[in-house]
């Protein structure tokens, strides 16, 4: 079965772009392969592999690269917590804020979305759908998805009632403005933080050393994965 | 496939993979200024054909980043734009330094196997 050359592009830059290859980099090594397919006539598959194994030639994904997503991840949860805890209390900005047992499932939920499920579940969909590209199509996504987040619900859960609920709920107490101001220092980790898989769009031709994208396409990346 | 075909293709590819830098440096020197596909038409000139686009394109990258040629993005009235490669002073030197210890090793091996 042919592959398209834009299908395989896309698939091949979410794949440089997971193992932590810049973007400059990722935008290189796309126009390469179209440019050489459109040339040869080549199906990319058959020239170059696929985009799992041509990109693991350009950088594998380290162990170093994947926990420092997964833990930037948790940190911006972190920091979510805090903007919402602080925003919706209703006491002085000096005032002590408890943050307190009831609050960690929410916490739990967070990580998950931003740190678990992105390096485990989408990571090895992606890696699938990058490892078959022409061949036969993957089985389905979804029942992965839901025993995933049944799994990590779970665990999130038994992690809450193993710890036990301390006395007055309590966890910790901080000032609201001190919360606040954590929360919203954790944002610029969404521009630090690299991108996760499912992230495939397609890359720009190479252009100018250091023309990098502009702050409103690297939001829209993050939030819409486009 | 025989077995001992297999092995000699192996043995070949083995071979191949070590010299093949060698073999990419003197193409560019042939061409003076290449880009992948003419690079790699260049070499199946030589002998080497077979070779994949996802074994130049990761070579050259290494080659270059090791300075050994310099490249540039090209871009063209019609088509994609292309990455042109040249050989870099250093990149001559390395092709040089290659060609004498090819030149050793197969006077070696020749000797050993042929006594």
């Amino acid at each position: 079965m042919a592959t398209s050359r834009w299908e395989y592009a896309k698939s091949l830059a979410e794949q440089l772009r997971i193992n932590g290859v810049a973007e400059p980099k990722v935008r290189e090594i796309v126009a390469q392969v179209e440019a050489h397919t459109r040339m040869t006539g080549e199906d990319p598959v058959e020239a170059f592999g696929q985009p799992v194994d041509y990109a693991a030639q350009w950088q594998p994904l380290s162990g170093r690269h994947l926990l420092t997503q997964f833990l930037l991840g948790v940190v911006l949860a972190a920091g979510i917590m805090g903007v919402i805890k602080a925003v919706s209390v209703d006491r002085a900005w000096a005032d002590p804020t408890p943050v307190t047992f009831d609050d960690l499932p929410t916490f739990g939920v967070f990580v998950a979305l931003l740190g678990v499920l992105p390096w485990t579940v989408d990571l090895f969909l992606s890696r699938r759908r990058a490892s078959r590209l022409g061949q036969s199509a993957p089985g389905l996504e979804w029942p992965l998805r839901w025993a995933a987040i049944l799994g990590i619900g779970a665990a999130v859960s038994g992690a809450v009632w193993i710890l036990g609920e301390p006395s007055d709920g309590t966890l910790f107490m901080a000032p609201r403005w001190l919360l606040l101001a954590l929360g919203l220092a954790t944002l610029p980790i969404l521009f630090l933080a690299g991108p996760h898989p499912g992230m495939d769009s397609h890359p720009r031709p190479p252009g100018p050393a250091g023309h990098e994208p502009s702050w409103k396409s690297r939001m829209r990346r993050t939030f819409l994965n486009r | 496939m025989p077995r001992s075909r297999k092995a000699r293709e192996d043995r070949q590819s083995q071979w191949l993979k070590g010299v093949l830098d060698l073999a990419v440096l003197a193409a560019l020197s042939r061409e003076k200024s290449a880009y992948g596909y003419t690079l790699m038409a260049s070499l199946a000139e030589s002998g080497l054909d077979g070779i994949k686009g996802g074994t130049i394109y990761p070579l050259l990258s290494r080659l270059e980043d090791d300075g050994l040629v310099k490249s540039e993005w090209v871009t063209g009235d019609a088509g994609p734009p292309r990455k042109y490669f040249w050989l870099t002073p250093a990149g001559r030197a390395e092709l040089a330094a290659g060609r004498d210890g090819w030149r050793a090793f197969s006077s070696t091996m020749t000797t050993a196997l042929e006594g």
